[in-house]
């Protein structure tokens, strides 16, 4: 391979979102290295052409940027400072990204850990889907020391439409969290409005237009609202929607700020998970009020 | 005197929407004529070169097109059927365009009477606030016949950049009312995400910038954000968004269908009439979570 340590980004994690941040760098010609506990997500990366590492401290040791995008805050621990985690190669200047979006208390505990080793250690959390990430359009919100966030750079240009720097660690998850209840509370809105608009006797795809680019309007009509016309729900899982909202309102306590509408679309997303939804994407929401309401938004069904 | 008849439209309601929508007929050359209880308004527009006419069956004897832009559906069914309405003064084959947001049922309801009678009438509820009220592009939804809507559109055209044929009478309205519900419902998501991101240290411009590209976005964010760092609390009156909010939960109830999020929005609305801040705009509602929390979306203006 040859590329220096510190020409190399590395990945650990290469699930839907770890693999297409892999891919856009490998077409970004960056030198790529990558490790996962599943065999065939390590063969997917290897035929983009990534470097194949056995274990997070294989990675550390080739690679001197590190994005860590696996799914729960125990995973990121181990990632960072298991038995065979990242955190003894470190060296003064390196960097470690945290793109899952895990528990404020994880990514103290990260950051602390990290700040020992020398290395800067950044909360970046990530909006967008696993296409935006392949096309580069994500948005990145990060929370670090501005040297940290400087170090990165040559990430935030190759996966970022925008990259925030929104303050110490922990700014990046607290910004994920406000963007995350906007979109939480729209989606559920566009379902209680689309579905009283069906059964009002409004067409689907006439409402779909109507409220197009309207004050009624909003991203989370455009990704969710086409998925509940289209009957497409193989997307995100609505399980991790969920968790995210379970965050949400977690932080909301935190701080001791009322958050009514996010309570609320918890409780929705909660009646989703009880019926047997969560490997759905979160549009498929949609079905707990289709039955409740005896009407359907799927286009294919109107005649 | 006929063919003056045919070629003048009247308009009813000059407030903060109706103004303005008027004064773009009168800039495009349309022969008008206006009544509103505020014989000041009525005043203004004489001054601009409009008749000003005795009431609602005065405009609707003297114009053939007449537009209704007044508060609640019952100002409206007062102005279109009731005695001394317009369907006093108006003639077979005239139109009346309502545009006010009301119940739907209201519609269906006025269109039993003014249709014996040979009148028309569509509903025609406009989405793009007084911005888009004084620029002359709002959106409009439209429930009825499309032979009313044919006669009625190049008018409304000098109000209106986009005028969607939604279905049959009132289901203008139905639309409005699915559109504002998810404008409301993101507007108090904004509220309670800026309130948030303050007190957990962050900077209100930047989560602008930072939502405004992302998931979280939506025109009600961007409006509401904006106005809440601003400390602009002028603009449509929280009264009327309130009565939107009753109209959409009573829709809910009617078709039976669950809407948790827009009931809650109306309690909230409820603590901001309890407050005193009904004739502010609603974003000042942020002013009760920043009373609740002790912190401040944006910084007020010097002398307030």
């Amino acid at each position: 391979m040859g590329a220096e340590r510190h020409e190399c980004i590395g990945i650990i994690g290469l699930g839907a979102m770890g693999l297409a941040v892999a891919s856009r760098m490998v077409s970004c010609r960056l030198s790529v290295v990558g490790c996962d506990i599943d065999a065939s997500r390590v063969r997917l990366a290897a035929d983009l052409g990534v470097t194949i590492a056995e274990h997070p401290q294989h990675v550390a040791h080739l690679a001197s940027r590190i994005i860590c995008f696996v799914d729960t805050g125990p995973q990121v621990e181990d990632v960072l400072m298991g038995p065979a985690g990242l955190r003894t190669e470190l060296g003064r200047g390196d960097c470690v990204l945290c793109m899952s979006t895990v528990d404020l208390p994880v990514i103290e505990v990260c950051s602390r850990a990290i700040g020992e080793a020398g290395a800067y250690f950044l909360d970046a959390l990530v909006s967008g889907a696993p296409a935006a990430a392949a096309a580069g359009k994500l948005a990145i919100y990060v929370g670090g020391e501005p040297a940290g966030f400087q170090a990165a750079e040559v990430i935030w240009k190759s996966l970022a439409a925008s990259a925030y720097h929104a303050g110490p660690v922990g700014a990046g998850f607290a910004m994920k969290m406000i963007n995350n209840i906007l979109f939480h509370v729209s989606s559920v809105a566009i379902i209680e409005a689309l579905i009283l608009g069906a059964k009002a006797g409004l067409e689907p795809d006439v409402m779909a237009k109507a409220l197009t680019g309207g004050s009624g309007d909003s991203v989370a009509l455009k990704v969710r609202g086409s998925r509940m016309l289209s009957g497409d729900f193989a997307g995100i899982p609505m399980r991790v929607a969920y968790r995210e909202l379970l965050m949400e309102t977690d932080f909301g306590r935190k701080h001791k700020s009322p958050l009514l509408l996010a309570s609320v679309a918890e409780q929705v997303y909660a009646m989703g998970m009880a019926r047997g939804l969560g490997e759905e994407d979160g549009a498929a929401l949609v079905k707990v009020y289709e039955d409740l309401v005896s009407v359907s938004l799927s286009v294919t069904s109107w005649t | 005197m006929t063919n003056q008849r045919n070629q003048t439209v009247g308009f009813i309601g000059l407030g903060a929407m109706g103004g303005p929508m008027a004064a773009n007929l009168l800039k495009k050359g349309h022969r008008l004529v206006v009544y509103d209880l505020d014989s000041k308004k009525n005043a203004h527009f004489a001054a601009q070169g409009a008749e000003v006419a005795e009431g609602p069956a005065d405009v609707s004897r003297q114009a053939h097109i007449v537009f209704t832009m007044v508060d609640t559906t019952e100002q409206s069914q007062d102005v279109i059927v009731c005695a001394g309405g317009i369907v006093d003064g108006a003639e077979t084959g005239d139109a009346v365009v309502c545009m006010s947001t009301i119940d739907p049922a209201a519609i269906v309801r006025m269109n039993g009477t003014l249709a014996a009678k040979g009148i028309g009438i569509i509903d025609a509820p406009v989405a793009g606030m007084i911005k888009g009220a004084v620029e002359g592009t709002l959106r409009t939804f439209v429930g009825g016949d499309a032979a009313t809507l044919d006669l009625c559109r190049p008018v409304m055209a000098s109000m209106c950049s986009e005028i969607l044929h939604i279905g049959a009478h009132g289901q203008g309205m139905t639309m409005k009312l699915i559109n504002n519900m998810l404008y409301k419902i993101n507007s108090i998501a904004a509220i309670e995400a800026m309130v948030l991101g303050v007190k957990a240290g962050l900077d209100p411009k930047m989560m602008l910038d930072a939502i405004g590209n992302s998931t979280g976005n939506s025109p009600a964010f961007q409006y509401r954000a904006r106005r809440m760092i601003e400390r602009n609390f002028e603009g449509v009156r929280l009264d009327i968004s309130y009565k939107d909010l009753v109209l959409e939960t009573a829709l809910g109830r009617t078709y039976q269908v669950p809407l948790f999020l827009s009931n809650v929005c109306l309690q909230i609305f409820e603590m901001g009439r309890a407050a005193g801040l009904g004739s502010r705009d609603a974003t000042s509602l942020v002013q009760i979570y920043e009373q609740i929390t002790g912190v401040k979306v944006g910084k007020e203006p010097k002398g307030q």
